[in-house]
């Protein structure tokens, strides 16, 4: 095999395409502007072989793209972990999360390219209530001590967008990155 | 080859995220709530110790409710998990001067995945007491990662399995932490 020029030119009236060999002449079209000039180093100077490459990177292309779209999403998935443990173990030395260690979280998101829609900090003896307040070490009673915390996040770009180009689904306008822990408070009062 | 990348790059992410994210960070947490478990005596006495019991509560407590475990250690649907976690837990305090408020010199404990067993290991007395992370546990004699303990602590070692996202290769992730008390003298 060594490396071979084609014209493909588009057959009137379909949509097929025909491959002739550059040293050979054209003998059905008299317009070389019609023409477009590839050199495919790998492919055979055989009709027929174009049209079997250009079916086998179709697949390809969705193999590499859906790889790419998951691998964003956990990369994605990853750094909101990263940015939660830091906060969690913030609210675990203080208590709770004041609102000067959200709004850093906030603006450590969106530098990220990820938008905070929602933060639950709570204790599971007050579910649903924020903790404005910190919370006491508590051994005696650990529950009354932990601390809950969940950040919803909104991604900048929607991922699985690959999916659209065959007609499927891309995720949904409410697709939502939620990650989360639980610790246990170390704040004593002074 | 393509595919051999495309698979691997897409195991190895999730692989990561597991283990280097999820069970490492939660190990670590799971070991800060161990540790903090102070009985109430020895912490009125200005010498905090370990409280044994409370200890391992707090450790399975956090593993449950961080890698998202039900009250019998097995994955809650949709986790990265596909069985219940293993877990050597070691609690040491360097004296018994505390143990009839339930803070031992050393306990040792095993998860097989069902039950939780309560291990000997030949423990050292006093400070620093230093203890080897393996993969076969924590121990006294030797293992891949050291630990030293200058205060009360705990060690952990965890092992689980992920689900796989491609393939039928088990994928089993093995993690180590520690914490120790750490206070004020004066």
């Amino acid at each position: 095999m060594g490396n071979h020029t084609f014209h493909l030119r588009r057959v009137s009236g379909n949509c097929n395409l025909v491959a002739y060999p550059d040293d050979t002449e054209c003998s059905q079209c008299n317009d070389k502007q019609d023409h477009k000039h590839y050199r495919i180093g790998f492919l055979r100077d055989e009709r027929g072989t174009i049209i079997d490459f250009l079916i086998t990177s179709i697949l390809l292309f969705f193999f590499i793209f859906a790889g790419t779209d998951y691998f964003t999403t956990i990369c994605q998935y990853q750094i909101a972990e990263h940015i939660m443990h830091y906060y969690l173990e913030r609210a675990r030395v203080e208590g709770y999360l004041p609102d000067t260690d959200q709004s850093d979280m906030i603006t450590q998101y969106a530098s990220a390219q990820m938008n905070v829609t929602n933060i639950s900090c709570t204790n599971p003896d007050n579910p649903g209530v924020q903790l404005t307040a910190p919370l006491q070490r508590n051994t005696d009673n650990p529950n009354a001590s932990e601390i809950d915390l969940i950040i919803t996040i909104k991604p900048y770009y929607q991922p699985f967008t690959t999916g659209l180009l065959i007609g499927g689904n891309a995720a949904p306008s409410t697709y939502r990155i939620k990650v989360g822990g639980s610790v246990l408070s170390e704040y004593v009062s002074t | 080859m393509l595919m051999l990348i495309i698979t691997a790059s897409i195991e190895i992410t999730d692989t990561v995220t597991v283990a280097d994210i999820d069970v490492q960070e939660n190990l670590a947490s799971a070991c800060k709530a161990a540790a903090s478990q102070i009985s109430d005596a020895s912490q009125a006495n200005a010498t905090p110790r370990i409280k044994d019991a409370n200890a391992v509560n707090a450790f399975e407590s956090s593993l449950e409710y961080n890698l998202r475990l039900d009250n019998t250690m097995t994955p809650l649907p949709n986790t990265h998990y596909l069985n219940p976690p293993q877990f050597w837990l070691l609690i040491y305090n360097g004296d018994s001067d505390f143990a009839s408020d339930g803070a031992n010199l050393v306990d040792y404990y095993y998860f097989d995945g069902t039950n939780l067993n309560t291990e000997s290991i030949s423990a050292p007395s006093g400070f620093p007491a230093v203890f080897y992370a393996s993969t076969t546990g924590v121990n006294t004699s030797g293992g891949a990662y050291q630990v030293t303990l200058n205060t009360p602590g705990v060690v952990a070692v965890i092992q689980i399995q992920k689900k796989n996202v491609l393939g039928d290769v088990p994928v089993v992730t093995q993690r180590w932490a520690a914490a120790r008390i750490v206070w004020k003298s004066s």
